[in-house]
């Protein structure tokens, strides 16, 4: 894992918490990640913050709010799509897309 | 099967929809909290500062450290806590509530008597050009990833907005590990944004100079102070900025726009003249991978309309409040709000207002509460009001008794 992107130490909150690395799929490639951190913060870890393509324009969106209420982070995840990556618990396996209207139409 | 009809639902597990859920369930209601997020806190996870004394050894205020006290509280009084419920819908039945949840893989409803609204306050956007950039977040999303999730949101940053909430939370990601160069005004979207003018907020600097629990801003307040007094102080202001925790704080530059072809890769920066308007000629690139946007905190208080709730407009209070009484009670019946959602203060009066809130209801719904309980608790709340260490908005005091005065007279 991308070790420098994580807060391994922090002066207050002291050493990262031990958890169970899991392992998920973004875009096919296989990845690991903590178990039940947001799929968002999973991406971020590994450097990758383009989430979604705007259906209009079809330009890059990232996370925004990271509390549920902007859905910028809409993933296509386990096949379902319209998911918000910022809410959405890690879990070992998971299958993550981004979402676009290229991505919705091949999913059908 | 019939399902059973709670006492009490209450909607947000922050500070407040906790220590009211308790207060109630302690006193013998039946309460049920529903939050969307999967951990129970709300904003209380993420929060990190210093309270007077910090630099002499170890007191700081760690949200997180709060959130799990308060839900083991709620636990130990039976309190049914369910997470990643969000809440959509209020609707009345005989008298009685029943509150619309949908979760990721279903959808429910619960009755209840009586819903407490405890939903909290949410970041106003700055829509500056660029800010669509993956790169560009909230700066409470930043703040959510480096302390919570312990994922640096970038190496390099720039926070757009300068208040006490951007302050706190650039001060959090260089303790996380991200370097933040700056933190400079947003560009004047409206022709008229008080979040844009250096005057203004040189004005609220100075407002750091005798409270603030942190050394670092009472000393960048007094810095400020030292300008002088009067409408022109802030052209006094070092275009460089005025040093805190090794960023520079930079109340006489703008933020135009972020640029960037598929990511951020930086903002564009133009110092103001004396009149707030940006030196389009002077501006500059500044190379970043991360830009913060904060523009202020406003109530949530979608679910009050939705329940049929009447509002008013308080700007001192962060915008379109409930209407309420000393009770928590709305003008919707058995509706009450407690928290955020009635004005923006800080965790430790939400945390206040939570404890008073949940023994009004009880008294309202006739468990064992007395009065002379309720009157403790306000009481407390008040001091708490005062003494607390962050003040969001300076004028919430009259915001308040604005509030008051408009529930008074609704009924006459």
């Amino acid at each position: 894992m991308s070790d420098d992107r994580r807060v391994n130490r922090h002066p207050v909150l002291g050493p990262l918490p031990e958890v169970e690395t899991v392992t998920f799929r973004f875009e096919g490639e296989v990845l690991a990640g903590r178990v039940a951190e947001p799929v968002a913060a999973a991406l971020l870890a590994h450097g990758i913050r383009t989430l979604r393509y705007s259906e209009p324009s079809g330009r890059p969106r990232g996370l925004y709010c990271a509390i549920g209420h902007c859905m910028e982070c809409r993933m296509i995840i386990d096949g379902l799509a319209n998911v918000r990556a910022c809410l959405t618990p890690l879990r070992q396996g998971m299958q993550v897309r981004r979402q676009s209207l290229d991505a919705l139409a091949s999913d059908r | 099967m019939t399902r059973p009809l709670w006492d009490l639902v209450v909607v947000g597990a922050g500070p407040a929809g906790l220590s009211a859920a308790t207060v109630a369930a302690d006193r013998g209601l039946s309460v049920l909290v529903l939050d969307e997020s999967d951990r129970p806190g709300g904003r209380l996870c993420g929060q990190l500062h210093e309270r007077p004394g910090a630099n002499r050894g170890g007191c700081w205020w760690n949200g997180l450290d709060v959130a799990e006290q308060l839900a083991r509280s709620a636990y130990d009084a039976k309190v049914k806590i369910e997470l990643r419920q969000a809440v959509w819908g209020l609707f009345r039945e005989r008298g009685d509530w029943i509150v619309a949840t949908r979760s990721p893989d279903s959808s429910s409803s619960h009755h209840s008597k009586r819903v407490l609204l405890a939903t909290g306050a949410g970041e106003d956007p700055l829509p500056l050009p660029g800010w669509e950039l993956p790169g560009v977040m909230s700066v409470g999303a930043a703040q959510v990833l480096a302390n919570v999730h312990r994922v640096k949101p970038g190496r390099r940053a720039v926070v757009v907005g300068i208040d006490i909430l951007s302050l706190t939370i650039a001060r959090e990601l260089t303790l996380a590990g991200v370097d933040v160069l700056a933190v400079v005004l947003p560009p004047d979207l409206s022709g008229q944004d008080s979040r844009a003018d250096p005057a203004d907020v040189v004005r609220r600097l100075v407002g750091l100079a005798r409270f603030h629990p942190s050394p670092v801003l009472r000393l960048l307040g007094r810095a400020a102070q030292g300008l002088g007094a009067g409408r022109w102080a802030h052209r006094f202001y070092p275009q460089q900025g005025l040093p805190a925790w090794g960023m520079r704080v930079r109340a006489r530059t703008a933020c135009l726009q972020v640029v960037g072809r598929d990511e951020a890769e930086g903002v564009v920066l133009a110092p103001l003249d004396r009149y707030g308007r940006p030196v389009s000629h002077q501006a500059y690139t500044l190379p970043v991978d991360l830009v913060c946007l904060a523009g202020g905190l406003t109530p949530l208080a979608e679910l009050a309309a939705v329940a049929g709730c009447r509002f008013a407009h308080i700007p001192e209070l962060g915008g379109q409040v409930p209407l309420h009484g000393s009770h928590y009670e709305t003008t919707a019946e058995r509706i009450y709000v407690a928290g955020n959602i009635t004005g923006v203060e800080s965790a430790e009066v939400a945390l206040a207002q939570g404890t008073a809130a949940g023994l009004a209801i009880a008294l309202d719904a006739e468990a064992k509460a007395s009065p002379e309980e309720l009157v403790t608790a306000l009481k407390r709340l008040k001091r708490i009001r005062v003494e607390a260490d962050i003040h969001f908005l300076e004028t919430v005091d009259a915001g308040r008794q604005e509030l008051a005065r408009r529930w008074e007279v609704q009924d006459a």
